[in-house]
């Protein structure tokens, strides 16, 4: 087992920090623990996203609304109701686990008719598919479970991750996501992510068991793809993660 | 909301030449906008509102007034916690950046006034509104223990904004104008991580530019954590939020920060009535120099926001 020194730790509790938001909100819906991705049920919802912050000035909550959709074969795509779009599409490998390194993240703005094309790499930071390197127990993670309820109409289990201080870089306090997913599903259908100061809050809705259009998943003829401009790895951890940045044309 | 003013209208020669604060009562409602006039990367001086032409929507304004410098500035700046993390107190940049930035306070004028939020997991309030550039100084230096910047750095802008928000609704009618901007001390990676459109709405809505200085990474912070954006946002970075909003990006921190606050004090300020509009309609603003200004001054760039909402 390779044990990295505490810069690292620290770069590892970040990771898995920031990692938090998505991984509450959306990343969890194609690599969830529900059915094999090549028999996924497919989904179009309407999704709602809610943030609330308490601040020394007051309480303030920004509401968003989008779309969501998903394929048979695990292809995502997500809207916002302002013109983007993020596809994710993924490769099965084996039965019950996507092969994360395969995924393929585009990003479309339909006002700029801009398409991004990432490639994830993301294998290296997760626990399950790094056993070597229990990331929840170097950082205190505790994990638990919240019970059955029911979102949306939907019978759900819950599940709560908590985040505790950890390696004296967070003094802000716990980390809270809960998430609430449809067994059958095989999705979330419901995540909160709590910080002391700040809550975003996800949730589907008008789920509906149909097949998305399958032009949903392709970047339009007339809209140009821009490339990243991939992150240097350092460290001993080899990840490149999403774009920094991408060589935009001048608006 | 002083961006869209309750007026009367002002002698702007009276304004111009008396330096004056910019003062409006009941009556009409007015559009302020800031800008700045750049030929070369150097501020110009001494235009005259007949040099500049400001577009509302297309359609040319006149403008009712003008000033230039004298107004007051609110600044918020947002520094990024690992910057003042006291691991990264011996790292090759975050030293140098504190110490510019404090330095840099030094500029600021009797009746400016500057607050700090730093951002980590969650952005803090670490010094509210103030005339003193001790207290920012000293807040500058204070470490802070945090994790990452990264995601955070897109609500801290919002922190901002509602901070120069509530401030600005604490204030008594008919009270001096004053100008209001962002300063955001980053890193390289300045992707947006949260939802944006409704973020330039409210700094348009607060007439607030949002400034980044972009520096570079801390040695021991990996380029690892530039992931998980939620889809909720435009492809690009928050420098699309600055042209919007009639801001800047900066880099070279030590070199550009007394020159980043000279220009955002160095602004000019206009006002023109507000066209009829639906409440809540996005207007768009364009500024540029005149026919006459442009053989005057060749080669001059002028930055101002580009839209506001109607009230």
């Amino acid at each position: 087992m390779v044990v990295p020194g505490r810069g690292w730790l620290s770069v590892l509790c970040g990771a898995l920090i920031l990692t938090a938001p998505i991984r509450a909100q959306f990343w969890r819906i194609t690599e969830s623990s529900g059915p094999a991705p090549e028999s996924n049920k497919p989904v179009i919802a309407d999704i709602t996203l809610q943030i609330t912050s308490t601040t020394p000035w007051g309480t303030y909550t920004q509401s968003l609304k989008g779309k969501f959709w998903r394929a048979r074969n695990g292809d995502t795509r997500q809207d916002a109701d302002f013109g983007t779009s993020r596809i994710v599409i993924v490769r099965p490998q084996g039965k019950y686990m996507v092969d994360r390194d395969k995924q393929t993240q585009i990003w479309i703005d339909h006002e700029a008719k801009l398409a991004a094309i990432d490639v994830l790499h993301l294998s290296p930071l997760s626990p399950r598919t790094s056993p070597a390197l229990n990331v929840n127990a170097i950082f205190g993670v505790d994990a638990s479970t919240l019970g059955v309820g029911t979102v949306a109409g939907h019978e759900v289990i819950g599940r709560q991750q908590m985040i505790q201080k950890s390696g004296g870089t967070i003094e802000e306090g716990p980390v809270i996501m809960d998430m609430w997913v449809d067994p059958r599903l095989g999705i979330p259908l419901q995540n909160r992510y709590r910080t002391p100061t700040n809550e975003m809050f996800q949730q589907l809705n008008n789920v509906e068991e149909r097949d998305p259009d399958p032009n949903l998943f392709k970047i339009p003829d007339d809209y140009t793809i821009i490339r990243c401009k991939p992150a240097k790895p350092r460290g001993p951890i080899r990840y490149s993660g999403f774009c920094q940045s991408y060589d935009l044309p001048a608006r | 909301m002083n961006a869209i003013a309750k007026v009367i209208l002002v002698s702007t020669a009276a304004l111009a030449a008396a330096g004056q604060d910019v003062r409006f009562e009941t009556g009409v409602t007015n559009i302020h906008v800031d800008l700045s006039v750049l030929q070369k990367g150097q501020s110009v001086h001494e235009l005259k509102p007949s040099d500049l032409v400001v577009r509302d929507e297309g359609q040319v304004q006149p403008i009712i007034a003008f000033q230039e410098a004298t107004v007051p500035l609110d600044l918020v700046l947002l520094v990024d916690a690992a910057f003042t993390r006291p691991d990264q107190k011996n790292s090759k940049n975050s030293p140098k950046m504190i110490a510019a930035a404090s330095e840099a306070m030094k500029q600021m004028r009797p009746r400016d006034r500057t607050a700090l939020i730093s951002y980590g997991t969650d952005p803090r309030l670490d010094q509210e509104l103030t005339p003193d550039s001790e207290r920012i100084a000293a807040a500058l230096e204070r470490p802070r223990i945090a994790a990452f910047g990264g995601p955070r750095r897109f609500l801290a802008i919002q922190w901002a904004l509602w901070l120069l928000q509530s401030d600005l609704k604490s204030r008594p009618e008919n009270t001096p104008e004053r100008k209001r901007a962002i300063l955001m001390l980053a890193t390289d990676e300045v992707m947006s991580w949260y939802p944006d459109e409704p973020l330039i709405q409210g700094l348009w809505g607060t007439d607030i530019a949002l400034n980044i200085i972009r520096i570079p990474e801390p040695e021991n912070r990996p380029a690892a954590i530039s992931f998980g954006r939620s889809a909720f946002h435009r492809i690009d970075n928050v420098e699309h939020i600055a042209q919007a909003t009639g801001g800047a990006v900066f880099t070279d921190p030590e070199k550009t920060f007394p020159n980043v606050l000279a220009e955002i004090q160095s602004s000019y300020s206009l006002w023109y009535r507000a066209p009829e509009a639906k409440p809540g309609e996005l207007r768009h603003i364009t500024v540029e120099l005149s026919d006459a200004a442009k053989k005057k001054y060749p080669d001059t760039g002028i930055r101002a926001r580009e839209g506001y909402v109607a009230h």
